[in-house]
């Protein structure tokens, strides 16, 4: 009955209301793509279509090495770094999923403690530091092995597959390990590509222990790079290797730094329909289950 | 009959070995956790220390005043009390601001009829989460520009404005710029949670409400609402346990903070991060940090209280 009604006065600034959100939303982003094609760096910006449309800006960008190289461990980090969250969350939230297994009280307040609470910024550095990890990939890689969060959605998930499922193996002989891996990866690929959507989102975006935990040019990402370059616009001055490059080299260096955002962001943009699926998904789970 | 006993005994994990199995599955993330999160909680004992980076945590000499030099030096800084103010003032806008948007807009994204239309609203609304603050500030910076950027070009051919503005330096525009671009960025995402639970509301309670002749609002009013309710409250729990760090806007403020706005724009954990790492202040920079993460602690179980009394949602 009441899907048949006639749009109101509700329904129209409704309708005015979210369009006018979704410009605001994504404007910003065509914003930075348009200028990012424009050839002239002046001083007026392109509002919709650059005014002297150019690849140029692009082909800088991906002639120069260190961001190349800065993509690469960026994507080196993305990889190993999901790959190793997935493998020690998972075998962790199989074996924490059986009621009996041993200690297990112990180990849930274990795990819990650290997400209420943390040593903070100087400790964990000096942490870092005291296990020789500054300056070094793994750095990357280790901290963020475990995650309570995916912890739960990966319980949630392999507490919902039928037990039935489990014993048929068993009563062939088989152990824990091998029933994780051959029958509970199979069955929980929707929950593990969520988790690992996480990860890698989180992996990618990445700046804070580049800058603060290595100083090496070779360990670089494209996130510490970009946040280096915005923060010297903003404080104004011009002083890694990095940026005065793109000054002397190129004839736009505004549009440079817009073309390396919009790379930036062009892995995302790729993997957006799964994003957006399992990330839904996640949260739900998480937030009932949470 | 012994095959199968066995095969029992594994499944619940009765025996030694298979017991030995789960145990080790558990050990690379508790080695992880103790790694780096225990640890780091040791090494807090440096705030009441004169840490010496070649003698190490236990080696280093205890702090004066009993080893509350540091807390005393925070505290009588003179930048100690514009800080604090700063970290508390942007937790509150945050609170004020930016908790309510993304429930207002699942409540509209509920009542839009076409699926099409709202789907794609929710999309495009969620983009701006998976892109770090990093990218999110360098797209700003380049709207709020004082000579290219967007915003001042038009406001000066429209003759608002004779010279562009430097918004992102100016004192004035900083917070309300911090506040409109955490919107930005997490209205969408943060209107997932809201729209799950107003998906799940039973829809003869709006029939319910038609019959008694209320109108849209009625409905929102008496049946969207009370069901949102006890989500806000869980979300309202959790940020209050962030007041002190204004709100969880580092990123954001290490972004736009500059040396021109940092009498607004320096908070508690841009502070730390400035002197312990950057200046290498170590002992006096975790005593500040200590002080943030107690009063952390103790209002996300204040709020947890006080919101199980009024409301009876509680996080734990």
């Amino acid at each position: 009955m009441s899907m048949k009604k006639k749009a109101d006065v509700f329904d129209i600034i409704n309708y005015v209301v979210l369009t006018l959100l979704i410009i605001i939303i994504v404007y910003p982003f065509l914003y930075v793509v348009v200028n990012s094609f424009n050839a002239l760096s002046s001083h007026r910006p392109s509002f919709f279509w650059p005014e002297q449309p150019t690849l140029m800006t692009y082909q800088t960008v991906f002639k120069d090495e260190s961001l190349l190289h800065s993509f690469w461990i960026s994507v080196l980090r993305t990889v190993v770094g999901t790959s190793f969250t997935v493998i020690v969350t998972s075998l962790c939230s199989y074996a924490m999923s059986k009621n009996f297994l041993k200690f297990r009280p112990l180990y849930v307040v274990l795990f819990t403690i650290p997400s209420f609470f943390n040593g903070g910024m100087v400790p964990v550095y000096l942490n870092i530091r005291n296990l020789g990890l500054l300056d070094t990939f793994w750095v990357y890689i280790l901290p963020a092995g475990f995650s309570f969060f995916y912890m739960v959605l990966m319980i949630s998930a392999f507490r919902a597959i039928p037990e039935s499922l489990e014993e048929a193996a068993f009563i062939d002989g088989a152990g824990f390990f091998s029933v994780f891996v051959k029958i509970i990866l199979p069955v929980s690929v929707p929950t593990l590509a969520t988790v690992a959507l996480y990860a890698a989102v989180g992996q990618w975006n990445a700046w804070y222990d580049t800058m603060f935990y290595t100083n090496k040019n070779s360990l670089q990402t494209l996130s510490s790079v970009l946040m280096r370059i915005v923060r010297e616009n903003n404080l104004g001055e011009m002083t890694s290797e990095l940026t005065s490059d793109m000054e002397n080299r190129s004839y736009n260096p505004e549009g440079v730094k817009m073309a390396t955002m919009v790379v930036s962001v062009l892995p995302i943009i790729f993997i957006y329909p799964f994003l957006q699926r399992y990330f839904v998904k996640g949260i739900m789970v998480g937030s009932i289950k949470g | 009959m012994k095959r199968k006993k066995k095969s029992v005994s594994t499944a619940l994990g009765r025996d030694r070995k298979s017991q030995l199995t789960l145990q080790l599955m558990v050990a690379p993330a508790l080695i992880v956790v103790i790694l780096f999160s225990y640890f780091p909680m040791y090494g807090v004992i440096i705030a009441f220390k004169n840490y010496d980076i070649f003698k190490g945590i236990m080696e280093s000499p205890w702090a004066r005043n009993n080893g509350l030099e540091h807390f005393i030096d925070f505290f009588s800084a003179p930048q100690a009390g514009s800080v604090i103010w700063n970290t508390i003032y942007m937790a509150f806008l945050k609170l004020i601001f930016c908790m309510f948007p993304p429930m207002v807009l699942a409540v509209l994204l509920n009542e839009v009829r076409s699926i099409k239309f709202m789907k794609t609203v929710q999309t495009m609304s969620y983009l701006p989460h998976f892109i770090s603050w990093a990218v999110a500030g360098g797209i700003f910076y380049n709207l709020l520009n004082p000579s290219r950027g967007a915003l001042n070009t038009l406001l000066v051919d429209w003759g608002i404005l004779e010279k562009g503005i430097d918004f992102i330096s100016d004192e004035r525009y900083f917070r309300p710029i911090i506040v409109l671009t955490q919107i930005w960025k997490g209205i969408g995402w943060g209107s997932i949670i809201y729209l799950g639970v107003i998906v799940s509301i039973d829809q003869e309670l709006y029939e319910a409400v038609e019959i008694d002749g209320g109108k849209r609002m009625a409905k929102i009013r008496y049946v969207t609402w009370p069901f949102l309710k006890p989500t806000f409250a869980i979300l309202f729990i959790m940020e209050c346990g962030k007041i002190m760090s204004g709100g969880d806007t580092f990123d954001q403020i290490y972004v736009f903070g500059n040396t021109q706005n940092r009498g607004v724009a320096d908070i508690l954990d841009t502070f730390i991060n400035r002197v312990g790492l950057e200046q290498g202040r170590y002992s006096y920079a975790t005593a500040a940090n200590l002080f943030k993460s107690v009063i952390n602690i103790i209002l996300l179980l204040l709020a947890n209280k006080i919101s199980g009394r009024l409301t009876e949602q509680s996080l734990f």
